[in-house]
């Protein structure tokens, strides 16, 4: 008896040392070396935090290298490269296919930069944190967070027309997130709308540091990105287009051209008094470092590089004798470790290639190359293209031969406002080209499918070390083109969006 | 007092009627003997000292009666009392001074205890009453081992002892005519004829397949022949007499329905074991395993020597105790422990050599030129003169060193073992190695007669180097595909590169470049306390830890190769320790009531899971001279966490009416951490229930059918392998910017909140008959079941537009089902069972799956080929594995270019033209093992096969593919050439053309397979040689592994599964069966020792 009555106490002590915890606190297990939905979003710095996550957006693929594919490897700018991997084959060949894991993944990049600024645009509303009303801090939030989802629409509406316009993005319910597609008029009139709240919200400056005021959206940033975005919209304005080109220029922010060209893009003046809004990385820190720069020059990898410059674009800087935007633009090594189809087939030791040296220093992945996003002169050059089209010939021609003295060459003149209008472009292919505006300079003035079509391109075979005749590239361009498909998983996961026309 | 001496003038038959009284009495007296043990009876005690000369025999019987207690029982006609006799004896026996007065007569003496029965020789052999005398002998186990404790007893009799520390017994008054039985618990009762024979040595058994050995279950042990559910056993008798260096060795093909495969070669890639199929998509489909009561996440570190025996728990019914996490079905591991047995120490010894067993034929350097030609490359090729096949450059002759020892013993209070091992195995790939060490103390100690606690303690240290696995760069791929015509460095030292591709390095180079080790440190115990309440009922705590250290560090010389050269340089270092804790209380109870037969247990778990990692890569090193991550110029960290806590009541409640109905009930309530808020708790019942027919009276005796039961069962399990913090919405606090030139913190969403995420549940159904048959000779297992998973864990696609980006735009919710059926059979047959033995176990199972559900009917695609695509696909109707491209229609003789089936009839190639191309899913998978001795030798070999699977070999589009300009099997040699030619192997595709090599039935192969997986040649050496070496045994063997291959599979190996390894589980679940550069299989002679103390 005594025994049983012994263990009854050892029973009872164990029973009462499990039972003294509550079930319910030791079940309750939460993230702790990462924030959740429930902790992240309370406070004017939980805010603050939340906007330099919505920049690094700027560090997905899309920005990294996707949108100069889109813009220069799509257009007569360039050619794949690399291996003729498939699916950026497919835009240089203009043969994109629905089920691209590059489109899906342009696609996903760009929302998610939206989808945060949703939050943050949606938590602004009931956070009541004092700090945010310091500093005009809750109105440079709300403006820095328009103007990045205004962006990011911009690019998805250029690439894919009229897209589901998601502004809440807080559900993974079916009946919420399966949104219709708007229509391309939509999205834009979403896009200014966005940019109208930017631009009435955001300072000219942050301080007086162009380090934080060229990587940050500021006012210049959203009047210039709606210069853009009424030029390039269907319905386009061309006097909306001057205007904000000149709140731009007479911007209180004091944009002005730096000096020299090819300084713009030596890296040792990124954040110059040109440049509106760039992608700010920062070399050897991986975490903010740009790799995309690796797949454009660095030969000593021993593999193709992407985004190779074309005969055309090399003929084009040849046409106006325009040495310092080619050099500063186009590098010529010798014969690296591979065949190149369009330049060296049979690896000449002889013939140089040319790479895209826009950004200059890959350092093993590793670069701290800024890619400039908006800067004056594209803003100067798209003043004259809205000038000449309202009929301001001269003016145009003012604003064209600005840009063309930075470079050291001579004032154009022009006979027509067809042939200025040909001449402006040709001035942004030379000064902006491999940033990513080509492809929407030819579908803004209505000539992508005749320039594709018209290119007198070739490419060779090598056999048994003798170069080939010339084998003609045909693009066989046609309106569909114009915009990419929408992705197919998206279409699988979404029921409710439409294909566009060419594809299936 | 003066005793009275009974005379008994009687014929034999009266004498025999009293002896029969007698002897009852005397049996009583000796049962009691017998009862306890160490009771030395009065004849052994007593001593004495008799001297008369010429004494009549009836006279010195009197002075013995005086001087003693003893009297004598004796016929007078027939024991001649008036014989003249000396005696002379100082301080004997009374057996030896019986001996001594009574030799070279008729007359036999017995004694028993103070009685002293003389009688006369019987007339003839049909003397019922015999002639008795002394016995004595060895009892030992069939390793030569002396076993204490053995009952040795006379057949139809209580009279009997056990046998001393030294296996040693002797029982005094045997008659000739009887039979002496030998038992000891866990060993098979034998039983021997005594006749003439005065010295008998005994080899017992361990019982094997007795229906009455004691097995673990969960929480717990039960008789085999009271188990309702699918439990299968594999004592460690059934893989000690050969090397192991993986549980999965003892294990490959011995149980049906389990599925055991090793996925890769290397040494360290381990087994992949799947009971009853898989029965999930993307959560992970091992089994639970439970070492010692404790939970563990793996099992390569288990040294095979050390366990006892292995209890597989394979339906709802018995792993339904384990709720929440049994849903793959129960691996119990029970270590050895000691026992009240003489300190025994044991030591066992390895070597081996192993080599790949079959190398592919590829194009040398001449055919190799030829077809670069062909395919339009040119170079100096003066540059390049060797001729490499780079098989002969990579693979080498591999050793395996394993020693262990181990020392277990006790006494009545404490109990020990204690064990250490040290393995050390090259892979048969330059680079490769393993290297573990071991070391175990397993302690039982009774307190008092209620209270007995204990202790299970591990530690092990691993590390390996492994080759890289999967992809067209794997080294399996890269010794078949790199260039004949260079050799491993080039002239300034740096790595020599393929003539036409500058990025690619050669094979050995690949191998040398990235030095890297991965280090475990594991350790894991648990202490126990068991409080007897009353006889019936009883309490266990048990206390169990998980530590682990692991660590991983490698690194790139910024020198040799090019990509060490484009980073000047990369290391990283990785280390991550993880640290669980279980506490366990449970309360059983057992009664045998008349015919009834009541059991029951209840029991209360918690749990807790918490780990840390965290991780350094750095690049920039000034020099190759140092290859840590401090030294590299640029250095990023990463850091996680991790924790899971659990929360478990359980019981059982079982009931046997006169071992013929028996019933069993389950049920477990699982809470855990990472189900959503909405449904934190989980409930898990199953009841099973068996039938032993041939209890039944109706039954009656029959030697054909000695034992039969039915058994069957249901219930509900579940996996609660969901992501940690699956259920919340993750915001990353790793979104760093660059703003004023420096880098600040930031934020960002990284996936969806899903409160209502839960375990996936499988309703499981078996049907099972066990039987005996003739005379035991043969037992045989059966077993029917289905399992329905529902709630199956799925990455739902989430629209893109929903903002989580990319990677997570997926959101895991219980959305899919599937179902799997099977029939599995084990038969073990003792064929013969002489002086030469020999004895067969076949199994044979076949499972079927089918996915019933999947999110919105969208297939899931995984298996990545490099620029192909992916090749497997999950399916809805489908079964789980299966693959998925274009059906290959031969080449065309026009153009040399394969064909494609157009399935869609749309004219041209497209996504419409894919379809099943052939399914992973064995048909059935089979092992058969033999086993023979004869005196001391023994031979056993096990074949192992799989049926009707198929093998998507994606290593031939890098193989025969042509279209890079890298080396090419041999079979390319039969490529299109020229217009008109017709054959089955295209034309050479140029630069990059995939058209060819498209993922098509084309690389489908039938990957049956049957394996000689091991055979093994024993010998035990004669007691003569042990005893000059002191020891009780000494043991030596050879064992050959995979001898022999019938298989039509044209890669290294059938035995591959490149996404097998890892831990993407939905890839592991979905895309099993795919060769994509798998490190092949090899081919092992070892000799071992076995040596007993």
């Amino acid at each position: 008896m005594k025994k049983i009555y012994h263990s009854i106490r050892i029973l009872s002590l164990l029973l009462i040392i499990t039972l003294s915890f509550s079930c319910k606190d030791f079940l309750d297990v939460r993230p702790t070396t990462t924030l959740n939905t429930g902790n992240a979003f309370n406070s004017a710095q939980d805010l603050n935090n939340a906007i330099s996550g919505a920049y690094r957006t700027f560090y997905t693929e899309y920005y990294q290298w996707d949108y100069i594919l889109l813009g220069d490897v799509r257009s007569d700018n360039a050619y794949c490269g690399g291996t003729n991997d498939a699916p950026i084959y497919d835009y240089d060949q203009l043969t994109i296919k629905t089920g691209s894991d590059r489109m899906i993944r342009n696609w996903c990049d760009l929302y998610q930069g939206i989808g945060r600024c949703n939050i943050i645009i949606g938590k602004l509303n009931e956070i009541t944190d004092p700090e945010l009303n310091k500093n005009d801090l809750r109105k440079k939030i709300l403006g820095q967070a328009s103007f990045l989802r205004a962006y990011h629409y911009f690019n998805l509406v250029k690439n894919y027309g009229g897209v589901p316009l998601e502004l809440n993005s807080n559900s993974a319910d079916p009946t919420k997130t399966n949104l219709p597609r708007s229509t391309e008029k939509e999205v834009y009139d979403q896009i200014v709308k966005d940019l109208e709240v930017a631009i009435s919200n955001l300072p000219d400056k942050f301080s007086d540091d162009n380090k934080e005021n060229k990587v940050r959206a500021t006012k210049g940033a959203a009047n210039a990105l709606m210069a853009k975005v009424w030029a390039q919209r269907a319905d386009r304005d061309y006097t909306k287009v001057i205007s904000y080109c000149n709140a731009v220029i007479n911007s209180p922010a004091g944009y002005k051209l730096q000096a020299s060209y090819a300084e713009l893009f030596d890296g040792d003046h990124y954040m110059n008094d040109e440049s509106i809004l760039e992608i700010s990385f920062m070399g050897g820190d991986w975490d903010v470092s740009n790799w995309g720069v690796q797949l454009f020059v660095a030969p000593e990898d021993g593999w193709q590089k992407y985004c190779v410059p074309s005969k055309d674009l090399v003929n084009a800087y040849n046409s106006e004798n325009d040495v310092i935007r080619q050099d500063a633009n186009i590098v010529f090594w010798d014969n690296p470790d591979w065949a190149d189809e369009n330049w060296d087939p049979c690896m000449d030791p002889d013939i140089k290639v040319p790479f895209n040296y826009k950004e200059k220093h890959p350092d093993g992945w590793n670069s701290g190359d800024h890619p400039v996003l908006l800067r004056l002169a594209d803003i100067i050059l798209l003043k004259a293209e809205a000038q000449n089209e309202t009929g301001d010939m001269s003016g145009a021609l003012t604003s064209l031969n600005i840009i063309r003295e930075r470079a050291g060459i001579s004032d154009q003149t022009a006979s027509s406002k067809e042939d200025l209008r040909a001449k402006v472009l040709k001035e942004r292919r030379l000064e902006l080209a491999f940033e990513g505006h080509r492809f929407d300079d030819l579908v803004r003035l209505g000539i992508f499918v005749s320039t594709m079509n018209g290119l007198n391109d070739y490419k060779f075979t090598c056999g048994d070390g003798v170069q080939s005749d010339p084998i003609k590239i045909n693009y066989n361009a046609t309106n569909d083109n114009i915009l990419c498909p929408i992705p197919q998983r998206e279409r699988d996961t979404n029921p409710n969006l439409t294909q566009n026309p060419g594809y299936n | 007092m003066k005793k009275k001496r009974i005379r008994v003038p009687v014929n034999h038959r009266v004498l025999f009627k009293l002896w029969k009284i007698m002897r009852l009495s005397v049996f009583f007296l000796l049962l009691f003997v017998a009862q306890t043990f160490a009771t030395v009876t009065y004849s052994q005690q007593t001593r004495l000292t008799l001297k008369m000369q010429s004494a009549k025999v009836i006279d010195v019987l009197n002075k013995i009666e005086d001087e003693s207690e003893f009297f004598f029982l004796f016929n007078q006609k027939l024991v001649n009392v008036d014989r003249q006799i000396n005696v002379d004896v100082r301080d004997e026996s009374i057996d030896k001074i019986l001996s001594g007065i009574f030799e070279n007569t008729n007359v036999n003496y017995m004694v028993k205890d103070r009685q002293i029965i003389l009688t006369t020789a019987p007339l003839g052999t049909d003397s019922e009453l015999g002639q008795q005398k002394p016995v004595s002998g060895k009892v030992t186990d069939t390793s030569g081992v002396p076993l204490p404790g053995v009952s040795v007893v006379i057949k139809g009799t209580t009279t009997g002892t056990i046998s001393n520390v030294n296996g040693a017994y002797s029982i005094s008054n045997v008659p000739n005519n009887t039979t002496l039985v030998f038992s000891f618990i866990g060993m098979k009762t034998q039983e021997v004829e005594v006749g003439n024979k005065v010295s008998i040595n005994m080899v017992m058994e361990e019982l094997t397949i007795g229906i009455n050995e004691v097995v673990a279950i969960g929480y717990g042990t039960m008789k085999k022949s009271d188990i309702t559910g699918a439990l299968s056993v594999v004592s460690s008798k059934e893989f000690e007499s050969r090397s192991t260096t993986h549980l999965g060795d003892a294990l490959e093909g011995k149980i049906a329905g389990v599925q055991i495969s090793k996925p890769s070669g290397q040494p360290q890639a381990g087994y992949n074991i799947r009971i009853r199929g898989i029965s999930t998509i993307t959560a992970g489909s091992e089994p639970l395993y439970i070492v010692d009561g404790v939970p563990t996440t793996s099992i390569n570190e288990v040294e095979p020597t050390d366990i006892e025996s292995i209890s597989i728990l394979k339906d709802a019914s018995s792993a339904a105790i384990y709720g929440a996490s049994g849903s793959n079905g129960v691996v119990l591991i029970t270590t050895k422990r000691g026992s009240n047995q003489a300190t025994k120490v044991n030591f066992n010894a390895y070597y081996g050599v192993a080599n790949v067993w079959k190398k592919q034929d590829v194009l040398d350097a001449g055919q190799y030129k030829d077809l670069m030609t062909e395919m339009g490359k040119s170079t100096d090729w003066s540059l390049y003169k060797y001729n490499n096949n780079w098989q002969d450059r990579v693979f080498r002759s591999a050793q395996t060193k394993n020693s262990q020892i181990s020392v277990s013993g006790g006494n009545e209070k404490t109990s020990f073992y204690l064990s250490s091992s040290y393995l050390k195995q090259e892979g048969i790939v330059i680079t490769n190695s393993l290297e573990k060490y071991n070391f175990r103390i397993n302690l039982d100690h009774k307190i008092s007669d209620i209270v007995k606690v204990g202790t299970s303690i591990s530690y092990n240290k691993w590390s390996d180097k492994s080759v890289s696995e999967g992809g067209k760069w794997s080294t399996a791929n890269a010794i078949l595909t790199g260039s004949p015509v260079t050799d491993v460095y080039n002239e300034d030292g740096t790595f020599s590169i393929n003539p036409f591709i500058s990025d690619l390095e050669n094979p050995v180079a690949l191998l040398l470049q990235d030095e890297h080790e991965y280090k475990n440190y594991r350790f894991n115990g648990n202490m126990y306390a068991e409080i007897s309440i009353l006889k019936e009922l009883k309490f266990k705590s048990m206390f169990g830890v998980e530590e682990q250290n692991g660590s991983y560090h490698s690194w790139i010389d910024p020198v040799r190769s090019r990509w060490g050269r484009t980073n000047q340089g990369l290391a990283s270092y990785t280390n991550s320790l993880n640290f669980y804790w279980i506490s366990e209380n449970t309360l059983s109870f057992n009664k045998v009531i008349n015919k009834h037969n009541i059991g029951a247990m209840a029991g209360f778990i918690t749990s807790e899971r918490k780990g840390e990692g965290s991780s350094i890569d750095a690049k920039g090193f000034g020099s190759p001279a140092v290859h840590t991550v401090n030294a590299g110029a640029t250095r990023n960290a990463g850091y996680w966490e991790a924790a899971k806590s659990n929360v478990s009541f359980l019981g059982r409640i079982n009931y046997g009416y006169a071992d013929k109905y028996l019933l069993t009930a389950n049920f477990r309530a699982d809470a855990s951490s990472v189900f959503g808020a909405n449904s934190k708790w989980g409930y898990f019942p199953s009841f099973s229930a068996g039938w032993r027919i041939s209890k039944e009276g109706f039954y009656g005796e029959n030697n054909v059918i000695n034992d039969l039961k039915i058994r069957a069962g249901w219930g509900v399990v579940g996996n609660d392998q969901v992501g940690d913090y699956s259920s919340f919405g993750l915001v990353s606090p790793g979104s760093f910017y660059v703003i004023g030139g420096a880098k600040v913190p930031g934020t960002a969403i990284s996936s969806m909140e899903n409160a209502d995420l839960k375990w996936e549940q499988t309703a499981q159904t078996n049907i099972g008959v066990d039987a005996s048959l003739l005379n035991n000779r043969i037992s045989l297992t059966a077993d029917y079941y289905t399992k329905n998973t529902t709630d199956m864990l799925l990455n739902s696609p989430i629209p893109g537009s929903v903002g989580m980006g990319y990677d997570g735009s997926f959101a895991t919710k219980n959305i899919g089902s599937m179902t799997n059926k099977g029939l599995e059979f084990q038969i073990s047959s003792k064929n013969l069972v002489g002086e030469l033995k020999w004895t067969t176990d076949f199994n044979i199972s076949f499972n079927k799956s089918k996915i019933t559900k999947l999110d919105k009917g969208v297939p899931i695609k995984t298996g990545y080929i490099s620029f192909r695509g992916n090749v497997a696909i999950a399916k809805e109707g489908e079964p789980l594995g299966m693959f998925f491209g274009y059906v290959a229609d031969g080449v065309d003789p026009q153009t040399g270019l394969m064909k494609y089936k157009d399935l869609d009839k749309s004219g041209d190639l497209n996504d419409g033209d894919q379809t099943m191309i052939g399914n992973a899913n064995p048909d059935f998978t089979y092992g058969l093992t033999n086993n023979f001795s004869y005196k001391r030798v023994t031979f056993s070999f096990f074949f192992q096969g799989v049926q009707g699977n198929d093998i998507f070999n994606a290593s031939r589009i890098e193989t025969e593919g042509m279209y890079l300009a890298i080396n090419q099997l041999a079979t390319v040699a039969d490529r299109w050439k020229k217009p008109g030619d017709i054959t089955n192997i295209p034309g050479s595709a140029g630069n990059g053309d995939d058209h060819n090599s498209l993922l098509s039935s084309r690389y489908v192969e039938d990957g049956s397979y049957l394996r000689l997986k091991s055979a093994t040649l024993g010998y035990d050496l004669p007691k003569s040689i042990c005893n000059k070496l002191r020891a009780q045994k000494l043991y030596l063997y050879v064992t050959g592994e995979n001898l022999l291959t019938f298989t039509k599979y044209s890669g290294f190996d059938p035995e591959v599964s490149i996404y097998g390894t890892g831990t993407d589980n939905a890839l592991k679940n979905i895309a099993p069966g795919v060769d994509y550069g798998v490190y092949p299989q090899s081919r092992t002679f070892l000799f071992g020792i076995n040596l007993t103390f």
